[in-house]
């Protein structure tokens, strides 16, 4: 065999490689998908999704844990959303260049990196035990609040940087102020990437665990909760605690929770990614 | 300015600020709970000891055990990651057709789109037992299962962030080397690679802070047993997992075990701080040199 | 669209020939980007109602000279500037002058045509909104107004609602200045507005400034010599930094009093 000839069967081979590690993690996910609706899909019915937690894996059901996530879900996007975004844009537009401006750049890099755990043991500490907040929705909310808000600030920062200077410089050169030009051209320029960020980072919110756990959200709640105030479960918390169970009927359980919970982190997922392609059609400067 | 612009902006700073706040809260809480723990235990004992068992009556407080079952998960799965996403990146970027790298790059991040809780009950109903048919002596809580399938989990964070670092190369680099009768694998690996090399370095330091931080793979696959070791059979206890067993009892506030959680918890902090540091400034240096 | 009073207007008549009045003044004007000087002691009057050409090779700090009368130079890092602007006879770098309120009489076209991404109405309403006028027949008068000066109205009046990306090139510039329009400055800066559009878009937006001398004061960076030469009353030569000459357009042209600028306009160099 030549040198040539050899090189090109390496990279004949290298080819094949690489489509055989693209399909390896889907596959693996496909199969993930498949076991657990396998496992799972036959106990979804409506008794599954209204019944409160019991001891009998045939009577649980996940209403608590799902109610306890759309509190979640709404009290977190009411606080983060705001602060992210006003923060993104305060990096962006006002704080450039300044000393503080790259302190606070350096400050969320490492932020974005600290694990969902570490917040866990912060909202412990602030928000349980200072604020004495207890194992309240309100705490769990402030807690994912400052774990996703290095996400949505950099989603924001970045699409406030892809709207041209020249629009910017349009709207000033007319007299507006430049609050008017952020809030009448810029943003509403950049609302699909912002939009995009602050979701996907809401739909891993309502995926974490471990931070709640931290700060005292309960494997069983008896009841739904009504208001900030009270204790809560969710629903990765429920299936972590269905898991950790011997008995099969959990493990069922766990897996129709599960297909409950995907399938609500991939509709976020979906509408993220259909927000970003409209806005990635609608904007071509 | 008008004054109700400074109000605004105003407002805007302290949305900034909170990331500060944030910070700042986090070490002073994790310090203060900390040096309250190393009141009553020395901290010689706490970085030599072999045993860690604050929850026994013979109490020990060795936090090598934990560190030993965090580096050995991560290690696992960064074997996992690193050659299986690097691969995914060479290819997508210098193989695939456009049409399939536009599909599978986004469809690759549902991977790490998935609640993590997901991928335990995964990892503990499916991968171990598949493991046990093959390895009959496995334990049923293993770091080996966590492992994998935690690094299955970050495969996206080593394929995205490569392949973006890939595609920012200079096309004229590509074009030299296919110029001169290069195939795309050695133009991949001789050319693009070590160009595109601090954005994969990056990349792949952001995949093992993840993995050493994750918390629910390890807590429901991986054991609760600290045990200074690094054989990937047994079961094991991460720091995170740690945490979380000691968070799902209950546990006095004010408590030795319960700034047991502050001292783990700081111990991670270190270890991801430092990480997350030395990909910033590799980050940083790598910008300047291009921009 | 003017905004003289009749009086005025009649008393201008009466002073004919009138001398014209001076609207910008700059006054030993240095600008420095952190340590390097861009502009050496500029002194220069622009006349009202006329059109005045900035020239010059690429970094010659034309177009910097040009940005220094509505502030836009505000927001580029290490922009420092020394000496007097005056328009109107104010000082305009005066620390207590609103620049919201200077770009308002000191509108500004640009060099690639920057339509907002909303419709072509909102695209010319933006600067009558953001002042906060709620008057819609007002607006809409306006509006209609501003793009019959520029000779867009008849393209495109029945689709006012459509985005204004959609438009040519020459169609999106002219709505620029039509947006300029509808706020009634006094002042148009125009920054190579031709520089990125076709000839014949190029010949209708000339056209267009000799209408608009009427009652705008223009004044233009270009790089196309025939262009200042045909639309400019006067003509500012710039070269690295320092104003070389300054005068009557057609005395520029023909009767350059300056060796560089001789050498400029006849194609040696630049």
């Amino acid at each position: 065999m030549t040198n040539a000839q050899k090189n090109r069967l390496i990279d004949k081979g290298f080819q094949v490689f690489g489509i055989v590690c693209t399909f390896f993690g889907l596959v693996i996910l496909a199969i993930l998908i498949y076991n657990i609706l396998e496992e799972g899909l036959t106990r979804i019915d409506w008794d599954f999704m209204k019944d409160l937690p019991s001891r009998r894996p045939q009577k649980a059901g996940i209403y608590t844990a799902v109610m306890g996530t759309v509190w979640i879900l709404v009290m977190t996007t009411l606080i983060a959303f705001p602060l992210g975004v006003g923060a993104g844009i305060y990096l962006e537009e006002y704080g450039k260049k300044t000393k503080l401006a790259s302190l606070l750049e350096i400050n969320i890099a490492n932020l974005a990196g600290v694990p969902s755990i570490i917040y866990g043991l912060l909202g412990l500490e602030i928000f349980v035990r200072i604020f004495k907040l207890g194992g309240s929705l309100l705490a769990g909310s402030l807690t994912l609040s400052l774990l996703i808000l290095p996400i949505i600030i950099v989603a924001t920062r970045e699409s406030l940087k892809a709207v041209p200077s020249s629009i910017k410089d349009a709207s000033m050169a007319l007299g507006a102020s430049k609050w008017q030009t952020i809030w009448n051209q810029t943003l509403p320029a950049s609302i699909g990437g912002v939009l995009t960020g602050v979701i996907l980072a809401i739909s891993r919110a309502i995926g974490e665990t471990a931070p709640l756990i931290v700060v005292g959200a309960l494997a069983y709640v008896p009841f739904a909760p009504s208001s900030p105030m009270d204790e809560f479960t969710v629903m990765p918390i429920q299936i972590f605690n269905w898991v950790s169970r011997p008995q099969h009927g959990f493990a069922v359980n766990a897996a129709a929770a599960i297909i409950v919970l995907l399938l609500i982190t991939f509709i976020m997922n979906g509408i993220a990614v259909y927000f970003r392609n409209k806005w990635q059609k609608k904007v071509k400067w | 300015m008008k004054f109700s612009e400074k109000i605004i902006v105003t407002l805007l700073k302290f949305a900034a600020s909170i990331t500060i706040l944030t910070t700042i809260g986090i070490i002073m809480v994790l310090l203060f709970e900390t040096i309250a723990f190393f009141k009553e235990v020395s901290f010689i004992e706490f970085i030599t000891d072999k045993e860690w068992t604050p929850l026994f009556a013979q109490k020990h407080f060795g936090i090598l055990p934990l560190v030993s079952g965090t580096l050995l998960t991560t290690t696992i799965a960064i074997l996992v990651a690193l050659p299986v996403g690097l691969t995914i990146a060479v290819y997508l970027n210098m193989y695939a057709p456009k049409g399939f790298r536009k599909t599978f790059k986004p469809l690759l991040e549902v991977l790490a789109a998935v609640p993590t809780v997901v991928y335990g009950f995964f990892a503990l109903t499916v991968v171990t037992p598949f493991l046990q048919s093959i390895y009959p002596d496995l334990a049923g809580f293993n770091a080996l299962s966590a492992g994998i399938v935690m690094g299955i989990m970050i495969i996206p964070f080593v394929s995205s962030l490569s392949e973006d670092a890939l595609y920012a190369v200079p096309k004229r680099l590509k074009e030299a080397s296919f110029g001169m009768g290069s195939t795309r694998f050695q133009t991949s690996f001789k050319v693009m690679v070590p160009a595109a090399s601090s954005g994969i370095v990056v990349s792949i330091i952001l995949a093992i802070s993840r993995a050493i931080g994750e918390t629910m793979i390890v807590a429901i696959a991986a054991g609760q047993q600290p045990r200074f070791s690094f054989d990937p059979t047994v079961p094991i206890e991460t720091i995170t997992a740690y945490i979380v067993q000691v968070s799902m009892g209950d546990v006095p506030h004010g408590s030795l075990e319960y700034r047991t959680i502050f001292a783990a918890g700081i111990t991670l902090f270190v270890f991801t701080f430092l990480l997350n540091s030395i990909s910033f400034w590799i980050k940083k240096k790598y910008q300047e040199k291009y921009d | 669209m003017t905004t003289k009073k009749p009086i005025d207007a009649l008393v201008e008549t009466l002073q004919e020939p009138k001398k014209k009045k001076t609207i910008i003044e700059a006054r030993n004007v240095d600008v420095f980007y952190g340590a390097f000087q861009a502009l050496n002691n500029i002194n220069l009057e622009v006349e009202e109602n006329s059109v005045t050409a900035f020239i010059g090779p690429s970094g010659c700090g034309k177009s910097t000279f040009l940005r220094c009368f509505n502030r836009m130079n505000d927001y580029i890092d290490e922009f420092s500037i020394k000496g007097e602007i005056l328009i109107d006879n104010k000082k305009i770098y005066w620390k207590n002058v609103a620049v919201e309120e200077l770009r308002k009489e000191v509108g500004m076209v640009f060099q690639k045509p920057n339509p907002f991404p909303k419709s072509i109405f909102d695209n010319v309403a933006y600067g009558l909104k953001i002042q906060g006028i709620k008057d819609k027949t007002f607006i809409e008068e306006r509006v209609v107004k501003s793009l019959k000066d520029v000779a867009l109205w008849d393209e495109v009046k029945d689709e006012m609602k459509k985005s204004a990306i959609a438009l040519s090139g020459g169609q999106q510039q002219r709505l620029c200045i039509a947006r300029t329009l509808a706020v009634e400055p006094k002042i148009i800066l125009m920054d190579e507005p031709t520089s990125a559009l076709d000839p014949i878009s190029t010949g209708k937006i000339e056209e267009l400034m000799f209408e608009l001398k009427q009652d705008y004061t223009i004044v233009i960076v270009t790089h196309n010599m025939q262009q200042a030469g045909r639309i400019s009353d006067k003509t500012a030569f710039f070269y690295m930094g320092d104003l070389i000459e300054f005068g009557e357009t057609k005395q520029i042209f023909t009767t350059p009093q300056k060796e560089r600028t001789q050498n400029y306009i006849t194609g040696r160099f630049g």
